[in-house]
């Protein structure tokens, strides 16, 4: 902290730190003697550290209050696992709210895209919940690839149009599975989630989009801050978004091009 | 990692006594704290899998809470409610608690002035004064820059000193007693 024998002068922070015991012994040392040296800071701060304690009491109780039985984790889970039974509107529900404001405000940035106003929604939803997915390792989806049949069954039901889980295997991708997320305007939504030969991840995001203003033809679209980047069109009313991170964007059109000729082949969509 | 359920659980319950406290004072009111507290961990164990494995769990879970008290004024705002009134009622109680020298009486009460400070003020001062988190980690939990969260927190500091000091300072104006209905 010093330069030459100069210590750095009193700021604020110092005077903040003080007050929190936040200061290292050495710099600690110094404040106090700077605060012996100015007592009218010394007194309005030492006024200052009264009312941190005083706050800090006042509270005390609340504290130490016992914790009541609904706040338990075991009965919020046992609870959450009774409302699971009813159905999986509910992870949509935690999806949604996940993807509109949860991890983004933890992360204080980045989730949401960079101009995401300015953006397609149905888009700006696939980029986010690629972001966010598939870069869980744990549980990249809710239903795996091995019930696939079941997977797309559920998926058909509450999209309310057939599905088909495209087959990338000869681009070299492997379905994972999928899930059932919200769009933002409440339409359910279906992201499958495949992994390439380096285990890295690619998503395929669809749902209604009755929105006007594009068409068949393939648009580019990117978070830049994170590299996520899609290749997405909207066809018949629905919207289609192939997504990844860091993949080169001509390998990325491809694989949006096999999506797009297997949809329109399959004529299930 | 993993571990399941009882490490999520032992992750997670020694900080709800702060995650109340925190929430109590910044609401006044034990049961709308609770709600919020439940809110709060409901969210959490669903998102358990989506947490960062290096995250620490209680600036996490701090995270959470801040985000849907903020969420919620928002939406109480829109609707124009008025804010959860203090349990003590005390500026119900007392209308005649406008004299000045009465409301120096009242700045006297830590826990009192500190409703008198803007919400983002009151927030740092309880993260960094109370539940002790650093200034970087609760620049993080409010999604702010760290001198933002200094400036917060000293001129938070120092209104709170002047309302119980009963220092009528010109940059304060008068007290503003913002609940009353």
């Amino acid at each position: 902290m010093t330069v030459n024998g100069d210590p750095l002068p009193v700021g604020e922070d110092d005077l903040q730190g003080w007050l929190d015991g936040h200061l290292g012994q050495e710099r600690h040392a110094r404040v106090e003697a700077w605060l012996a040296e100015n007592a009218d800071t010394a007194t309005r701060f030492r006024a200052m550290a009264t009312q941190r304690q005083a706050l800090r009491s006042s509270l005390g109780e609340r504290y130490a209050a016992p914790v009541p039985a609904r706040l338990r984790v075991a009965h919020l889970l046992t609870a959450r696992r009774q409302s699971r039974l009813h159905g999986l509107h509910r992870i949509a529900a935690v999806a949604a709210w996940l993807l509109i404001g949860g991890v983004a405000g933890w992360a204080g940035h980045g989730l949401v895209p960079q101009g995401a106003t300015a953006m397609r929604p149905m888009v700006a939803e696939a980029l986010s919940a690629h972001r966010v997915f598939a870069a869980d390792a744990a549980r990249p989806v809710e239903v795996a690839a091995a019930q696939e049949a079941q997977l797309v069954g559920w998926l058909s039901n509450r999209l309310g149009r057939p599905l088909v889980a495209p087959d990338l295997a000869p681009l070299g991708y492997s379905l994972l599975g999928g899930r059932l997320l919200a769009g933002a305007a409440g339409d359910p939504a279906a992201q499958l989630m495949y992994a390439g030969p380096g285990a890295e991840r690619l998503t395929v995001y669809l749902r209604a989009d009755r929105a006007g203003g594009a068409g068949t033809e393939f648009r580019f679209a990117e978070m830049p801050a994170q590299g996520v980047t899609a290749f997405w069109w909207v066809d018949r009313g629905f919207g289609f978004a192939v997504a990844a991170e860091g993949l080169e964007r001509v390998m990325l059109q491809r694989v949006a091009e096999s999506v797009h000729r297997q949809v329109a082949r399959s004529q299930a969509l | 990692m993993g571990g399941g359920e009882p490490a999520m659980a032992a992750l997670i319950e020694p900080h709800i006594p702060a995650l109340r406290r925190f929430a109590w004072a910044l609401l006044r009111d034990t049961t709308a704290a609770d709600d919020l507290v439940q809110d709060c961990l409901e969210r959490a164990i669903a998102r358990w899998h989506l947490r960062r494995q290096d995250a620490d769990a209680k600036a996490w879970l701090f995270a959470i809470l801040h985000n849907l008290f903020r969420m919620g004024r928002r939406s109480a705002s829109r609707r124009g409610q008025a804010m959860p009134l203090d349990e003590e009622g005390w500026m119900v109680a007392d209308p005649t608690a406008e004299h000045v020298a009465e409301h120096r009486l009242i700045w006297r009460d830590a826990l009192l002035a500190l409703d008198a400070l803007a919400e983002e003020q009151r927030v740092v001062l309880l993260l960094v004064g109370v539940e002790d988190f650093s200034y970087e980690a609760a620049a993080q939990l409010t999604g702010v820059p760290v001198g933002t969260v200094m400036s917060r927190l000293s001129r938070g500091r120092e209104r709170l000193r002047r309302l119980i000091a009963g220092d009528s300072a010109p940059d304060t104006g008068k007290p503003q007693l913002r609940r009353v209905k």
